[in-house]
């Protein structure tokens, strides 16, 4: 855990302010949505799923509602490895990561023949959004449903083809 | 000299000064996000968002030298800073599902840089600094640690809601320009829509960016459904899955 976690009351954010330091083991008793209530050194509380670590455990948070998780070895973690808000404003610069940063680019010989290989094609068309009103949401016009594709050799389409 | 000539080689020097402040703004604020997360160790994955990013990046009509980085993070969330450099989140990278998705993701980001949004407000804070303070210079103070701090700021604060949504207006042209399929933005939005609750991996980027809903509303609003789409992604699809395999 990059930094000190409470205890929640409920899983509903509301803290209790009992605080547990980084790596402090804790046992989950049931899951209830994003939330996993745990006991630790007799104090029952409420941690979100993501701030518990369950490495030490064979079966992860799922286990937890069907009761083959065991005790102990589970221990509090951070929410996000990083990137929270306090991170990025008391965080210190990293300037080693900086110069790997810089080295990484490309020359346009390596670009061209990148867009060659994945089939992508510069578009033809002028391309320019405005206001202008989609004929999704507009009643005047018949509206054709279509799923989005995430892309792939399954979802063949034709071009312009909504 | 001739006056045509002095002005046109004024203007040509404090474009090359700004860009050289640009970039300094730039390097701060992505040391600072470094200093969050630092760059996931492989190479072939480092290229691979750099060739994707450069990819959308050469329709923008402006030209930085890109600088884009794959950062070890569990959040879902990418930033962009000032003169070119973009850092993605692994997280964000693993919920994705084509390149053209990925392809989305960069060019709002590129977006933000040639739009200079993130530059914008820091000149703003140094020139309030400046007024407030009374001292003269401020704007060209470029002590790396404060730009650090400041830029740190900015992305915990976010920026408006216009500057996310003209990010995601230009990024769909550049995507669709470069030959992507713009439905991937809809696409893209709707797995972030997925993240919105509870999930503190997305906590940070729903704090600082409109709700996905809102987002999809306004790119539907400026025509994306009449933007033409690409007919085969199946080349690109295949060589997405094994850089997404390998992260």
């Amino acid at each position: 855990m990059r930094e000190d976690q409470g205890l929640f009351d409920k899983p509903d954010g509301t803290q209790s302010g009992a605080k547990m330091k980084s790596g402090t083991p804790v046992k989950p008793l049931k899951r209830q949505g994003f939330w996993v209530e745990v006991e630790v050194n007799g104090t029952r509380g409420w941690l979100k799923v993501s701030m518990v670590n369950f490495g030490g455990s064979a079966n992860g948070p799922s286990a937890i509602d069907t009761g083959r998780l065991g005790g102990g070895n589970i221990v509090s973690t951070s929410a996000v490895r990083g990137l929270s808000a306090k991170d990025l404003i008391d965080g210190k610069p990293n300037f080693e990561e900086l110069k790997r940063l810089e080295q990484l680019s490309s020359v346009n010989s390596e670009i061209i023949a990148f867009l060659s290989d994945g089939n992508v094609t510069a578009s033809e068309s002028k391309i320019s959004l405005t206001a202008s009103k989609s004929i999704i949401g507009d009643s005047a016009s018949p509206v054709k449903v279509n799923s989005i594709p995430s892309g792939g050799a399954n979802n063949p389409k034709k071009d312009d083809d909504w | 000299m001739n006056r045509w000539v002095f002005t046109f080689l004024f203007a040509a020097i404090s474009n090359l000064q700004a860009q050289t402040d640009e970039e300094s703004v730039g390097r701060a604020g992505a040391a600072q996000v470094l200093g969050g997360a630092p760059l996931v160790a492989s190479i072939p994955n480092q290229q691979y968002v750099n060739l994707v990013g450069n990819a959308v990046a050469r329709h923008s009509g402006v030209n930085y030298k890109w600088h884009i980085g794959v950062i070890k993070s569990d959040a879902i969330n990418a930033f962009a800073m000032p003169g070119g450099f973009i850092l993605l989140s692994k997280g964000l990278l693993k919920g994705l599902d084509s390149e053209d998705e990925l392809a989305f993701v960069l060019s709002h980001e590129v977006a933000h840089v040639v739009r200079k949004h993130h530059y914008q407000v820091v000149q703003r804070q140094r020139l309030a600094e400046q007024a407030a303070k009374g001292l003269q210079s401020v704007t060209q103070d470029n002590d790396t640690a404060k730009l650090a701090q400041a830029s740190g700021q900015i992305y915990a604060r976010g920026l408006d809601k216009s500057a996310e949504f003209e990010a995601d207006r230009l990024g769909v042209e550049l995507m669709t320009r470069a030959g992507y399929d713009p439905a991937a933005a809809l696409n893209v939005l709707e797995k972030l829509q997925r993240y919105k609750g509870d999930d503190p991996r997305a906590e940070l980027l729903f704090s600082t960016h409109p709700s996905p809903m809102e987002r999809m509303d306004q790119l539907l609003q400026v025509g994306i459904d009449r933007l033409p789409r690409p007919s085969d992604s199946s080349a690109r699809d295949q060589r997405f899955k094994l850089f997404q395999r390998s992260l």
